[in-house]
């Protein structure tokens, strides 16, 4: 079998050093790649992860260094390979080259913001999914005890759990999906073509 | 096999669909082992396209991380806490007003903290200086996703506490690239007795003894000057490609400049110095800000020369060099300048 189970270590690493420069990321790449509409900064991002993971978090000295410089990469393999690009994105890709060396101020909310994020987020939640989510994660239990607790099928809680991820995921890392980034219909129309 | 381009997005819903088949299936294999067909369909669905991959982590990284949040929890009762508020007042209602500490990150906290173990400790937000060198640019990322560029030479304050978001812009040029705040902070910078009012927007300011420049390159900011005259602040918004001198107690004044001039102003961003008929002794004022290899004109005509182009802002003997081609200049140098003068007639 794979190893498509990632480790608990391996996950918590990323939870700690990746995670939560994800905010930044996205901000910086709205402000610095306007050209990108929301469905490649999520492509980009997802990319990312993805290289990140396999590159071996043991090998990786500099977190941030390398999250940026792992969007620089793709974003110019993507501008290599597309036929048409939009003329600001050489522009866009090489001010990647100017982020800064140092470290960063700490981005990571501290633990009572966290909790407060976490509870908000839920409570935006329906009833049933925020009682799902409540049963598995804050009270631990397996998610057949929660379908059991509940008198639902495990599909549903399944599903419930599903939407509750996205959900509070997204609050969490402040990729709100109500605020501001519009797609950019025309240059949508401009990648039309493969 | 068709690897990440960039797509049309025909979705209108705004999750993206790769983002929910990662979290469906990452919470397929939080409900128990997969069947051996399960785990061939998921290991296909992984190999097909880097991004399920990555979105596949992603969300394991952040069901990982809800783990650890969630354990913070404990001893709070979390119904009461939802049920009483509504989403924006949780903040305050499990929270000892008036200060949090911040870059409070306890690594690997998951199940040792109780609520009581977050601490009521009430601490002043802190305070950040960041200061260049000559000829140093450099990028600072806050933590609300904006960014402070400051140019040589220069100096600026970063406070980001619970309500606000200020810089003080010390001494020098910045440019200020500002983000809309997940917390709804408003975004200030002060400046001698001005100050700046932004939400998301890009901008610069840069202090020369009594002046300030500033220049907006998007989105549009609210100026406030305390004027010695009047009772009230006076307050002027600046939009895009707008541009301000401010001395003392002088009346604002905004100009409409082209966007190219914008992009002038900020090459510095850039490490370049861009010209476009200014005189060569302002041309080598900027050099000379940016350089410890100082460039010294020796003749009053050729100081009033106009300079056109964009150069490297820490290469001066190439400025000189470009200098001496075009105008019929010479270059004599010592160990710490150079000096232009018009080449002696032979």
């Amino acid at each position: 079998m794979s190893k498509k189970m990632p480790d608990s270590a391996s996950l918590q690493w990323m939870s700690q050093h990746i995670l939560p420069l994800e905010a930044e990321v996205r901000g910086w790449l709205g402000l610095h790649a306007r050209t990108l509409s929301k469905a490649d900064v999520d492509d980009v991002i997802q990319e990312a992860y993805a290289r990140i993971w396999k590159a071996g978090i043991h090998s990786i000295a500099q977190p941030r260094a390398y999250f940026y410089t792992t969007i620089r990469n793709l974003l110019s393999e993507q501008a290599r390979r597309a036929r048409i690009v939009p003329m600001e994105r050489m522009g866009e890709i090489d001010s990647l080259r100017i982020i800064s060396a140092e470290p960063g101020p700490d981005q990571r909310a501290n633990a009572r913001q966290e909790l407060a994020q976490l509870l908000a987020a839920m409570s935006e939640l329906p009833p049933q999914c925020r009682r799902v989510f409540e049963l598995r994660k804050l009270d631990g239990l397996s998610q057949r005890d929660v379908a059991a607790a509940m008198g639902i099928a495990q599909k549903t809680v399944e599903k419930h759990l599903m939407k509750a991820l996205l959900r509070i995921a997204d609050a969490m890392s402040g990729t709100s999906h109500a605020d501001g980034r519009t797609e950019n219909k025309q240059h949508d129309i401009r990648h039309k073509r493969d | 096999m068709q690897m990440a381009v960039l797509k049309t997005s025909n979705m209108t819903s705004d999750t993206n669909e790769i983002e929910a088949s990662a979290a469906a299936w990452a919470m397929r294999v939080d409900a128990g082992a997969l069947t051996s067909a399960e785990q061939s369909e998921l290991d296909a669905w992984l190999a097909c396209d880097a991004r399920h991959l990555g979105a596949y982590i992603r969300a394991q990284v952040q069901w990982q991380n809800l783990e650890r949040v969630a354990a913070l929890a404990s001893g709070v009762n979390t119904q009461q806490v939802v049920a009483a508020n509504p989403a924006r007042t949780i903040a305050t209602a499990i929270e000892p007003p008036p200060f949090w500490r911040r870059r409070e990150f306890v690594a690997g906290i998951v199940g040792s903290l109780g609520l009581a173990g977050l601490g009521w400790s009430v601490v002043a937000p802190a305070r950040t200086v960041y200061t260049t060198a000559l000829g140093e640019v450099r990028r600072i990322s806050l933590e609300d996703g904006s960014s402070l560029v400051l140019n040589s030479d220069s100096e600026a304050a970063v406070t980001f506490s619970r309500q606000l978001r200020t810089i003080q812009l010390l001494r020098g040029e910045a440019l200020f690239e500002v983000t809309r705040d997940i917390a709804g902070r408003p975004f200030v910078l002060e400046a001698q007795q001005w100050r700046v009012s932004a939400s998301e927007s890009v901008f610069s300011t840069r202090l020369q003894g009594a002046r300030m420049d500033l220049t907006v390159s998007m989105g549009s900011v609210e100026l406030q000057a305390q004027s010695a005259a009047a009772t009230q602040p006076v307050v002027k918004r600046m939009l895009a490609a707008q541009t301000t001198v401010l001395h003392e107690s002088a009346p604002i004044t905004v100009h409409n400049i082209p966007p190219a001039a914008v992009e002038q102003r900020l090459a510095w961003v850039r490490g370049m110095l861009a010209f476009s008929g200014e005189s060569l002794q302002s041309a080598v004022d900027e050099f000379n800000r940016h350089n410890l290899r100082k460039l010294v004109i020796d003749d009053p005509q050729l100081a009033a020369q106009p300079v056109v182009g964009a150069f490297r802002a820490n290469d001066v003997d190439g400025f000189a060099a470009a200098v001496a081609a075009v105008m019929d200049v010479e270059v004599v140098e010592t160990p710490v300048t150079l000096h232009l003068r018009p080449r002696a007639a032979s």
